[in-house]
C-alpha cells in the first residue's frame, strides 16, 4: 500500500516546490478558506452595523471601505478560486486517469502568483482600506484614496494565475486524458472545469486590462474615463462588465460540476441528458460573453442595446434551467442515499432556481429600472454565489472530504450544520429582497426607521450562517485527526475513487482499465 | 507532447488579444466621438518611423520564418544567423520607439489629463495621445517578452538543444513573435496613417 | 388585489403613471419564480423518499421529450417577459413631447433642480399630478443615481454629458428622492424629496415662490462668511486670485505643475487652502472646514461658476 501524497515525499520543501497537482490543490484550498473567514468577517461587521438604521457601529466611511473590501477578497480571492484552483487542481487529473496536470510547473506558479496578490490586496486594506466598491466605478475610484492601487495591483497579479490555470486545465483535457476517453466520456465535473477555463482565458485579460487603466488613471491623472478630458466613464463599466459578467459564470460553472457528480453518485444513476448538460455548459461559457450590458440598462447605454441584451441574458438563463432539469430528472429512478453532500446539492437546487429566477426577473428590463442598485440585486447575487457556489463548495468539501483525508467525518454534525447553513443564508438573504422591493438602495450605511426589522432578521441569518460554517470547520477538522478510515464511503463509479484514499502521489498505481465513469446499475 | 506546448501558446496568444481587444475597442470608441481630435493627433506623429517600424518588424517575421525554414532543411548555423538578425532588428524597433518618443516629450506631448491641447486639437486629444502611449507602450512590452523569448531560442540553437529533428520551441517562438507583428500591423494604421 | 400583493410584497405606492404596469409584470415574474420553487422543492422531496434506496426502481427514465419541451416551454416564457418588459421600458425612455423639462445637478451629496422659469429649489423638487416631468440631469463629480422608488423610475446621472429620465404623478403626496449609485461616504444621506401637487396648488406655488437659485445663495454666504475681503468679482487680483473668470481656468500651482479649477479644486481650496495653492498668492486663506456644510460650500462654488464668463 502507497504512502499517500499527504506523506510522501516528505519535508517542508518538498511542499513549497511541489509539482504535484493535489498538494497545490490542497495549498489552494487553506488559502482560498482564509480569505473566506476574512471576508466573513467583514460581511458580519457589515450585518452587525446595519441592525440600527442610523449606523453606531461604524464611520460611514468605514462602513464604504467594509463592503468593498467585503466584495473585493471575496470575489477574487474566494469565489473565482474556490472550486476550480482548489477541487479542479486536485480532481481533475484524477478523474480523467492522468498522473497530473499538462504543465505542473506552471501549476506551482500560478498558486504563488496568487498569493502574492491575495498579500498585495491585504497590504491595501492595511494601508487605509479601499472604499470604492468592489465594482471601482470611475470617475470615483480614479480619485480615491492610494490605498486602491494596492488593491487594483493585487486584483491584478490574482488575474495572471486566473489565467495561468484556465490554460493548464485545457491543455490537460486536450492532451492528458486516458487513452480511450473520448470527449464524450468524460465526467461532467471535467466539462465544467472545461468550459470554466474558456472564459479564464478570454475575459480575465480585459479585467487586466481596465484595472491597468485605473491604476495608471489614478497615479498619472490620464483621464481615460473622466470628462474633463473628453472621457466616458460608461466606457469603463462596459469595459469592467465585459469581464465582470462572464466572472460569474466563472464561479458557477465549476458548482454547477460538482452538483452533477454528487447527484449521479447519490442517485447511484448516470446522468440523465448528459449531452445536454455539456452543451449547456458550453453555451453558459459562451453566451455569457455577450451580456455584460444588462449591468447597465440604467446607465445612460441606448434603448437598443438594452434590448439586445435584455434578451440575451434570457437566452443564458434557459441553458441553467435545462441543467436543473437534468439534475432533478437523474434522481428520478435512482438508488438515493440522503448524505450531507447530496443535502447541499439539494440546498443548491432549490436556492439556485430561486436565484436564477430573480436573475431573470431583474433581465426583464422595465423591472430592473426599479430594481438595479438595491438590495435586491444584492440578494439576488447572494442566492446564487452563496445560496449556489458556497453551497456547491461544501458539496465538494463533504463529498472528497473521504477522497482527501482517507477519513470520515460525522454525518449527524454535517447534517446539522448543513441546516444552520440552509437556514441562516435564507433567513439573511430573503428580508433583502424584500428591502430591494421597497426602494432600498445597496452599499446604505444608514436607512429609514422602518426597515429596521427586515435587517434585524437578515443579521440573525448572518450569525446562524457563520455559526453553521464555524461547525463545518470544526467537526472536519476533528475528523481529520479522529475519523473512522473510508476508502470510497459513497460507491461512487467515478475515476478519482478508482485510486487509495488518500492517492499517493503518482494517483494510480496501476493505470486504471477505461471504464465508465457513471458505471451504475442503471435505468436506461 | 508537442500538442501540449502548440495549445498553450495559441490560448496565450487569445488571451493576449483579447488584452488589446480592450484597447482598439476604447480607440474607436473615443475615435468615433472626437473624430476631428484623432485625425489631428495623428498628423501629429511622426510617420517615417512609424512606417520604418512597420518595415522592420514585417522583416523581422519573415527572418525568424527563415529561420525555420533553415532548420526544417538541416542547415541550424544559417538559422542561427537568421535569429541573430531577428533580435537586431526587433531591438532596431525598440529603439526607434524610444526615439520617438523622446521626441514627443521634448514637444510637449505626454499623456495626461492635463497636458498637451495641441495647435488645433481640441477635446479628446489628450484620450488620442494617452491611448497611443498605452497603446504602443503595452505593445512595446510585448516586443520586449517576444525579444526575450527570441533570445532564449538563440542561445538553444547556439548550444544544440534545439535542432532539425526537434525545433518546437523555436516555431512556437516564432508564432508568438508573428502575433505581436500582427498587432502593429493593426497600430500602424490607427496611429500613423488614418488622418 | 393589486393592493394586496403589493402590500405582501413590499412595494411602495404606485405614485406614478409606470408603476402599475410593472408592478403586474413584477407579480408575475416572481409569482412564477415561487411556484417553480415550490414544485422543484416538492419534486427533490418526493425522489428522495420514493425513490431512496431500497425502492423499487422504473423501467424507465424520464424521456428527452420531456426534456426538450420544458426546455422550450421555459425559454418561451422568458422571451415573453422580456417583451413586456422591454416594451414598457421603451416606453419609460421616451418622454412625452409636452413633457415639463427640469434641469437637474446632483453633486456630492445633493441635488439641485432649475425650473423652466428659472426658479431653483434644492433637494425638493415640486411638481404638479398629472403632468409628465423629463428631468435632464448631469453630475458635477462622480456618478449618482436619481431613484424615486415609488415611481419606479432611476437613471444614472453621469458628469461630462446629461441622461434623461421621465415620469408622471397620479396622485399627489411626497416620494423620496434616494441617490442609487455609490458616490462617497455621503451617499445614504442624498436624499431628496419629489413633492407631487394637485395641479391648482402647484401653480400657487410657482406663481408665490421667490426664485433663490444656487448661486445667489452662494453669493449670499460668500458675503457673510467674508470671502469678498480677499477675493474681488470683477478680475482685479487682491489677497487672493478674482473669482472673475476662475471656474474652469487652469491654475499655475506653488511648488510646480497646474490644475483645472473645477468643483472638486473649488471645493478642496475652500476646506484644505495650503493643498493646491495659487502660484503667487500668500498661504493668508484659512480653512472652511467645519464652518461650511456641503451643500453652502456647493452654493458658493455655483456662485463662482456663474462669474467664469470674462468682465
Amino acid at each position: 500500500m502507497p504512502a499517500s501524497f499527504w506523506s510522501e515525499p516528505r519535508g517542508l520543501r518538498s511542499w513549497l516546490l511541489t509539482h504535484d497537482h493535489k498538494r497545490i490543490g490542497v495549498m489552494y484550498l487553506f488559502t482560498v478558506l482564509f480569505f473566506l473567514l476574512l471576508g466573513g468577517m467583514f460581511a458580519l461587521v457589515l450585518r452587525l452595523s446595519l441592525v440600527t438604521p442610523e449606523n453606531a457601529l461604524v464611520s460611514a466611511h468605514t462602513y464604504d471601505k467594509l463592503f468593498t473590501q467585503h466584495g473585493i477578497v471575496m470575489v477574487w480571492l474566494f469565489m473565482i478560486p474556490s472550486i476550480p484552483s482548489a477541487f479542479g487542481n486536485i480532481l481533475l487529473p484524477l478523474m480523467i486517469g492522468a498522473r497530473d496536470v499538462a504543465f505542473p510547473r506552471l501549476n506551482l506558479a500560478s498558486y504563488y502568483i496568487f498569493l502574492v496578490g491575495g498579500i498585495v490586496v491585504c497590504v491595501a486594506l492595511i494601508a487605509g482600506g479601499v472604499d470604492t466598491g468592489w465594482t471601482f466605478y470611475t470617475p470615483y475610484s480614479t480619485s480615491s484614496a492610494a490605498a486602491t492601487n494596492w488593491a487594483v495591483i493585487g486584483v491584478f497579479i490574482t488575474g495572471i494565475s486566473s489565467i495561468l490555470t484556465g490554460l493548464n486545465f485545457i491543455a490537460t483535457v486536450h492532451t492528458m486524458r486516458l487513452k480511450g476517453m473520448r470527449w464524450r466520456d468524460m465526467p461532467l465535473f471535467v466539462w465544467n472545469l472545461y468550459s470554466t477555463s474558456i472564459i479564464l482565458v478570454l475575459a480575465t485579460p480585459v479585467l487586466g486590462l481596465v484595472l491597468l487603466l485605473v491604476g495608471a488613471d489614478h497615479i498619472w491623472a490620464l483621464g481615460i474615463f473622466e470628462p474633463a478630458a473628453g472621457g466616458d466613464p460608461v466606457l469603463f463599466q462596459h469595459l469592467f462588465w465585459f469581464y465582470s459578467h462572464p466572472a460569474v459564470y466563472i464561479m458557477i460553472l465549476p458548482a454547477m460540476g460538482v452538483v452533477a457528480e454528487v447527484v449521479s453518485t447519490f442517485s447511484h444513476r448516470r446522468p440523465a441528458w448528459y449531452g445536454a448538460i455539456v452543451l449547456a455548459s458550453l453555451g453558459i461559457a459562451l453566451v455569457g460573453f455577450l451580456t455584460w450590458g444588462h449591468h447597465m440598462f440604467v446607465a445612460g447605454m441606448s434603448t437598443f442595446d438594452s434590448g439586445v441584451f435584455g434578451a440575451l441574458s434570457m437566452l443564458v438563463a434557459i441553458f441553467s434551467a435545462i441543467k436543473v432539469f437534468a439534475w432533478v430528472s437523474t434522481m428520478y429512478g435512482g438508488s438515493i442515499t440522503l448524505a450531507t453532500p447530496l443535502l447541499y446539492v439539494f440546498t443548491f437546487i432549490f436556492l439556485f432556481v430561486f436565484g436564477g429566477m430573480s436573475g431573470v426577473a431583474v433581465a426583464t428590463t422595465s423591472l430592473d429600472v426599479h430594481w438595479h442598485d438595491t438590495y435586491f440585486v444584492v440578494a439576488h447575487f447572494h442566492f446564487i454565489m452563496v445560496g449556489g457556489t458556497m453551497t456547491g463548495f461544501l458539496a465538494a468539501l463533504h463529498y472528497w472530504f473521504p477522497k482527501l483525508s482517507g477519513r470520515m467525518y460525522s454525518e449527524t454534525w454535517a447534517k446539522l450544520a448543513c441546516a444552520a447553513v440552509s437556514i441562516g443564508f435564507i433567513l439573511t438573504f430573503t428580508p433583502q429582497f424584500l428591502l430591494g422591493n421597497a426602494g432600498m438602495p445597496r452599499r446604505y450605511a444608514t436607512y429609514p426607521a422602518q426597515y429596521q426589522w427586515l435587517h434585524v432578521l437578515s443579521t440573525s441569518g448572518a450569525c446562524l450562517l457563520a455559526l453553521g460554517m464555524f461547525t463545518v470547520a470544526a467537526y472536519l477538522l476533528y475528523a481529520i485527526v479522529r475519523g473512522p478510515h473510508v476508502d470510497n464511503p459513497w460507491r461512487s463509479a467515478s475515476f478519482e475513487w478508482r485510486s487509495a484514499s488518500p492517492p499517493p502521489s503518482e494517483n494510480f498505481v496501476d493505470v486504471p482499465v477505461l471504464k465508465d465513469a457513471y458505471d451504475y446499475e442503471d435505468v436506461p | 507532447m508537442n500538442r501540449r506546448y502548440h495549445l498553450a501558446v495559441w490560448i496565450v496568444i487569445a488571451s493576449e488579444a483579447l488584452l488589446f481587444a480592450g484597447l482598439f475597442a476604447l480607440y474607436w470608441s473615443y475615435r468615433g466621438e472626437y473624430p476631428a481630435a484623432f485625425s489631428s493627433g495623428v498628423a501629429l506623429d511622426i510617420h517615417w518611423i512609424g512606417g520604418l517600424n512597420t518595415f522592420i518588424l514585417l522583416t523581422s517575421s519573415f527572418t525568424i520564418a527563415w529561420s525555420i525554414h533553415m532548420m526544417r532543411t538541416l542547415r541550424p548555423r544559417a538559422a542561427l544567423w537568421s535569429l541573430a538578425a531577428t533580435v537586431v532588428l526587433g531591438l532596431a524597433f525598440l529603439a526607434l520607439k524610444l526615439f520617438e518618443w523622446s521626441i514627443h516629450i521634448h514637444d510637449g506631448i505626454v499623456p495626461g489629463i492635463h497636458y498637451y491641447s495641441g495647435p488645433a486639437a481640441g477635446r479628446g486629444i489628450s484620450l488620442f495621445f494617452t491611448l497611443y502611449y498605452m497603446m504602443t507602450g503595452l505593445h512595446a512590452l510585448h516586443v520586449v517578452a517576444g525579444l526575450s523569448l527570441v533570445v532564449w531560442v538563440l542561445v538553444r540553437v547556439r548550444r544544440g538543444t534545439i535542432f532539425p529533428e526537434r525545433y518546437v520551441a523555436l516555431e512556437l517562438v516564432a508564432l508568438y513573435w508573428h502575433f505581436v507583428d500582427v498587432v502593429w500591423v493593426f497600430l500602424w494604421p490607427m496611429f500613423y496613417l488614418m488622418r | 388585489m393589486n393592493e394586496l400583493l403589493r402590500r405582501a410584497l413590499m412595494l411602495p405606492p404606485q405614485a406614478s403613471t409606470f408603476a402599475r404596469g410593472i408592478d403586474t409584470l413584477h407579480y408575475i415574474v416572481i409569482g412564477a419564480a415561487m411556484v417553480v420553487c415550490f414544485i422543484v422543492f416538492v419534486l427533490l422531496l418526493y425522489f428522495a423518499i420514493r425513490f431512496r434506496e431500497g425502492q423499487p426502481r422504473p423501467k424507465r427514465g424520464i424521456p428527452h421529450s420531456v426534456e426538450i419541451g420544458l426546455a422550450g416551454f421555459t425559454l418561451t416564457v422568458f422571451i415573453v417577459w422580456w417583451v413586456v418588459g422591454f416594451a414598457q421600458y421603451r416606453d419609460m425612455r421616451e418622454p412625452p413631447a409636452d413633457a415639463m423639462r427640469v434641469y437637474t445637478v446632483a453633486k456630492q451629496w445633493m441635488w439641485a433642480f432649475v425650473y423652466p422659469n428659472g426658479a431653483a429649489a434644492e433637494d425638493d423638487l415640486r411638481v404638479p399630478v398629472g403632468q409628465p416631468v423629463e428631468l435632464v440631469m448631469t453630475s458635477r463629480d462622480v456618478i449618482h443615481s436619481f431613484y424615486v422608488p415609488a415611481f419606479r423610475v432611476k437613471q444614472d446621472v453621469v458628469p461630462g454629458r446629461t441622461t434623461n429620465v421621465w415620469f408622471t404623478a397620479n396622485q399627489p403626496g411626497r416620494f423620496e428622492i434616494l441617490c442609487a449609485e455609490y458616490c462617497g461616504a455621503g451617499h445614504s444621506r442624498m436624499r431628496g424629496a419629489v413633492i407631487a401637487m394637485p395641479p391648482g396648488e402647484y401653480a400657487a406655488w410657482l406663481a408665490g415662490h421667490r426664485a433663490t437659485d444656487l448661486a445667489s445663495t452662494g453669493e449670499k454666504l460668500a458675503a457673510e462668511q467674508g470671502c469678498f475681503r480677499c477675493h474681488t468679482v470683477d478680475g482685479t487680483p487682491h489677497l487672493g486670485p478674482s473669482w472673475r473668470g476662475l471656474y474652469g481656468s487652469t491654475i499655475p500651482l506653488e511648488g510646480g505643475g497646474s490644475v483645472v479649477a473645477d468643483d472638486a479644486y473649488l471645493t478642496e481650496s475652500m476646506m484644505n487652502p495650503p493643498a493646491k495653492l495659487h502660484r503667487g498668492y500668500p498661504p493668508l486663506m484659512p480653512t472652511y472646514l467645519g464652518r461650511l456644510s456641503g451643500p453652502e460650500a456647493a452654493a458658493i462654488v455655483e456662485y463662482i461658476r456663474s462669474l467664469r464668463g470674462g468682465p
